[in-house]
């Protein structure tokens, strides 16, 4: 890994060259809230050690995305979109992707999903660090490193005015110029400390699930604020006959997600709906791909109105199912 | 199957059966001819839609072994099966599959087969009695009974059936409806207190089960106390789905999807599963 | 200013509501150090007063658990959830007799260091019903108390713009947008089993390039909210995208006061002012004059 350094001014410059290139994506409060924005000035980024609000998966599964296009006798399926450079990518943001790949792009999967390989395959992503924990983070306790993560393309560090660049993958090099220097020291990663490891059977009827989602509203902001919730809805769009196929964010929140149109409706509560969300993340996928989906960024915590911990909810799951 | 799985191909509605004569007559079957012949197993299913509407999902209920088209059973239930049924023959529906398992035809072999099945449930089962009904076939399977119900005489579908497989080499099959009505001289009950009374080889039956979930797990109760082991009781789920490629996340039973894993699942998998379907 | 004093009475009042089992449960909000800001709760044992908490920082409108539990319930409201309840009262989603208010004097809330959204603004420290009072000071009776104002007040703004600059106001917000729904799932108001947006018929939740659906979503919605919405600001401090739905409230509250003379949440026997054409109605609706 190579590590280069350079000025904010300098990068600023190189990462102007690339905007035509690349729809960018980076932290800005240009919007008020810290977010991960499209910005088009890269004076508008916002170079923090915190992490924004909302995770940066809209940059590969955008909330609304049209998929296909009807004509008279033939469906001819979006193609070509720009790729996209993500800049400042918190660690655990990055380590998002990962789930995503797993389940849209994994052998395991049996399909291949065509729309979110083009975007994957075409993004380019720079990481950057986080300073300190928010309230409500816990990434450490999945095993990852605030500080840094080498499932990126580069990643970025902020000293003053100037930059230091380690490059990780071929495609960052010759992106941006300076002069090298020493490599980064990483650090070890902590220990995964917070994971179920007990059956999936073991836990859906014995557990309180009604007691941890009793303030519950059922308003669906983890699902749309977590950096690895992919569920999805298809809808068709129907402009003046001009039909377009889209594919937008749905939540297992939302009390109409397993609604049938015969009236079935299989997860009545909201606990039940509750218990999805969390058993998914963290047994369902394990199973399917092998990764727990959830990064510890604590947005779900932190935007909750009604208080809900998915943290507690694991911890507590642990404790009781004997495995520490 | 085109290498996008989300992208549909157009199919020709050739032929509109009506098959319920009750009031609401909301039950039709769709002969449909895709533009590339669609190569399905008994069980599987296919993702219908009707652009500008959206999509659904659909069992596949015409004799797999012919390749010339398809039939769908549809009855008019949302959005997108009302906007099917105001379709005419000659008309486009788009198509994109077949999705999912099917049936274990070949573990099925040497076996003596139990349809339970209630209204609409007989269409997901069609392909298989079809199947095994077929000259090549036949000689496979062993004694085969059929328990078809439905509310009332009008909602039975594939009447015009009946008789073609009651001719085939020991094939018996016995209707039911909910309540009595005048003029009907054949079982009245739900299958599940009916079931005891035909006679079958509990040790060497597979039982087959698909109407509403609370028949299936009746029926799969009943199965079991008349001796059919969970893992010879076979049903195919229905579940709210989007994709039917395991992404969307709808139709997750636990780690399982029923759109890959499933939608034919037998009793004994159900019980590993959680209860949420 | 004691909020050790109004948690102390708080308790008390909780563990005696329940130990003598005048309710069946209590609606509050607990510390919760995760998020840094107290989260409902719903205690339904007297050994569990102590976990309820009055700070600064209690801004959640808890009104809203009142139509997600049942029997005898008594609640530690504010004077914002206080007139959520009145209009659920007026609106006839509650029975007076079963709900127990534990009115709580509230000077403005804090939320991330500054003023809650809509505090400053607030026109009352006081609850405007209450079955027990705990003033300021712990005590039961109500100080007068007011927070500072603080950033741009959206009232006056409302007044000195022009509907352009109120529409191009209102764009700028639903642009941050994600139609995510929290605002109505946190509104005390929002109450329909079946949301027009969520209409299995009709399905409004789908495409938004032009940004179509989010000004459908907001505008509808602000329109079933007209005479109902009591300016609790519930939807904006929920808002996980930072989204100012007041200047498009605010809007609302203004011209239904303008033109019916109403204010919501302030007289749980009033007939809901959409309730209640009368010919006088400036506008005349269908009868065309």
């Amino acid at each position: 890994m190579k590590r280069i350094k350079t000025t904010k001014e300098a990068f600023n410059k190189d990462l102007a060259a690339l905007l035509d290139k690349f729809d960018v994506f980076a932290p800005s409060t240009k919007q008020g809230k810290l977010d991960y924005l499209n910005i088009t000035d890269p004076e508008d980024i916002t170079w923090t050690d915190d992490l924004p609000y909302k995770s940066p998966k809209e940059t590969v599964f955008p909330r609304v995305e049209e998929i296909m296009r009807f004509t008279k006798d033939d469906v001819v399926p979006t193609a070509n979109v720009k790729p996209v450079l993500l800049l400042g990518a918190k660690p655990c943001d990055i380590e998002s992707f990962d789930v995503f790949d797993g389940v849209f792009t994994s052998e395991k999967g049996l399909y291949i999903d065509p729309f979110y390989k083009e975007r994957r395959d075409k993004m380019l992503i720079i990481g950057s660090g986080c300073a300190a924990k928010k309230p409500g983070c816990f990434c450490d306790e999945r095993g990852y490193d605030m500080t840094f993560s080498d499932k990126c393309d580069a990643f970025v560090a902020l000293d003053g005015d100037d930059m230091y660049i380690d490059l990780i993958t071929d495609r960052a090099e010759g992106l941006f110029s300076g002069s090298d220097c020493p490599p980064r020291e990483v650090n070890k990663a902590p220990e995964t400390t917070l994971k179920i490891d007990a059956h999936e059977n073991d836990i859906f009827t014995t557990m309180p699930w009604e007691d941890w989602a009793m303030s519950c509203i059922g308003c669906g902001t983890c699902t749309y604020v977590c950096p690895t919730c992919h569920c999805f809805d298809i809808r068709d769009a129907d402009d003046k006959g001009e039909v377009t196929r889209c594919r937008l964010w749905d939540s297992c929140m939302y009390s109409n997600f397993t609604l049938h149109a015969g009236g079935t409706n299989p997860r009545t509560t909201q606990a039940a709906r509750y218990r999805q969300r969390v058993m998914h993340k963290y047994v369902y996928l394990r199973d399917n791909i092998g990764i727990t989906a959830c990064t510890g960024c604590g947005r779900c915590i932190r935007l909750c109105p009604g208080g809900i911990n998915i943290h507690d909810t694991v911890k507590d799951i642990m404790g009781r199912t004997g495995k520490k | 199957m085109s290498m996008n799985p989300y992208l549909p191909i157009p199919a020709r509605i050739e032929e509109i059966i009506q098959e319920t004569t009750s009031d609401s007559q909301d039950v039709k079957t769709y002969r449909l001819k895709p533009k590339t012949v669609i190569d399905f197993m008994p069980g599987q299913f296919v993702e219908c839609s009707v652009p500008g509407v959206g999509e659904s999902t659909f069992g596949f209920a015409s004799n797999p072994l012919v390749k010339d088209g398809i039939e769908l059973t549809i009855k008019r239930t949302g959005r997108v099966t009302q906007a099917i049924h105001m379709l005419s023959a000659g008309d486009t529906l788009w198509i994109r599959g077949p999705f999912g398992n099917g049936f274990p035809v070949d573990f099925f072999e040497g076996h003596d087969l139990f349809f339970v099945v209630g209204g609409l449930g007989l269409a997901p089962l069609r392909p298989l009695i079809e199947y095994v009904l077929d000259k090549n076939n036949r000689d496979k399977y062993g004694k085969i009974n059929m328990m078809i119900a439905a509310r009332t005489p009008k909602d039975f579908i594939f009447t015009y059936d009946y008789d073609r497989w009651a001719s085939c080499r020991d094939v018996h099959i016995y209707q039911t409806i909910d309540a009595a009505v005048p003029g009907w001289d054949k079982f009245v009950g739900f299958p599940n207190n009916l079931i005891k009374d035909i006679e079958f080889d509990g040790q060497n039956t597979i039982g087959l089960i698909c109407g509403p979930p609370i028949m299936i797990k009746l029926n799969a109760a009943a199965f079991k106390s008349l001796g059919i082991a969970t893992d010879r009781i076979y049903t195919t789920l229905e579940m709210r789905m989007t994709c039917g490629l395991g992404k969307c996340g709808k139709c997750n039973i636990g780690h399982r999807y029923v759109c890959l894993d499933g939608p034919v699942f037998s009793m004994k998998e159900l019980d590993e599963m959680p209860g949420e379907y | 200013m004691d909020y050790t004093a109004q948690t102390n009475a708080l308790r008390a009042a909780a563990d005696k509501l329940l130990s003598e089992g005048t309710v069946d449960c209590v609606i509050g909000l607990t510390p919760n150090e995760a998020v840094g800001f107290p989260t409902p709760i719903v205690i339904r044992n007297p050994e569990d007063a102590g976990k309820l908490v009055w700070d600064e920082n209690c801004f959640t409108n808890i009104a809203v658990y009142l139509l997600r539990t049942t029997g005898r319930r008594a609640i530690a409201a504010k004077a914002c959830d206080v007139r959520s309840i009145i209009n659920l009262l007026a609106e006839n989603q509650l029975k007076r007799d079963e709900i127990y208010i534990i009115g709580m004097q509230c000077p403005g809330m804090i939320k991330d260091g500054e003023p809650a959204p809509g505090c400053d603004q607030c026109p009352s420290s006081v609850p405007g019903i209450s079955d027990l009072t705990i003033g300021s000071d712990g005590s039961d009776t109500y100080q007068d108390e007011k927070m500072e104002p603080h950033g741009e007040n959206v009232t006056e703004w409302m007044e000195n713009s022009t509907d352009a600059e109120k529409k191009e106001r209102f764009l700028k917000e639903i642009d941050k947008c994600i139609l995510c729904f929290t605002c109505r799932q946190a509104c005390p108001a929002c109450y329909c089993t079946a949301c027009f947006i969520d209409r299995k018929a009709d399905p409004w939740r789908q495409i938004d390039a032009d940004r179509a659906t989010k000004i459908a979503f907001h505008l509808t919605r602000a329109m079933h909210l007209a005479g109902r919405c009591t300016d609790c600001c519930a939807c904006e401090k929920v808002c996980a995208s930072g989204v100012n739905l007041r200047y498009l409230y605010r809007g609302i509250i203004e011209f239904v006061s303008d033109t019916y003379g109403f204010t919501t949440g302030v007289d749980p026997d009033a007939r809901p002012v959409m309730n209640s054409f009368t010919s006088e109605d400036s506008e005349t609706g269908f009868l065309g004059r």
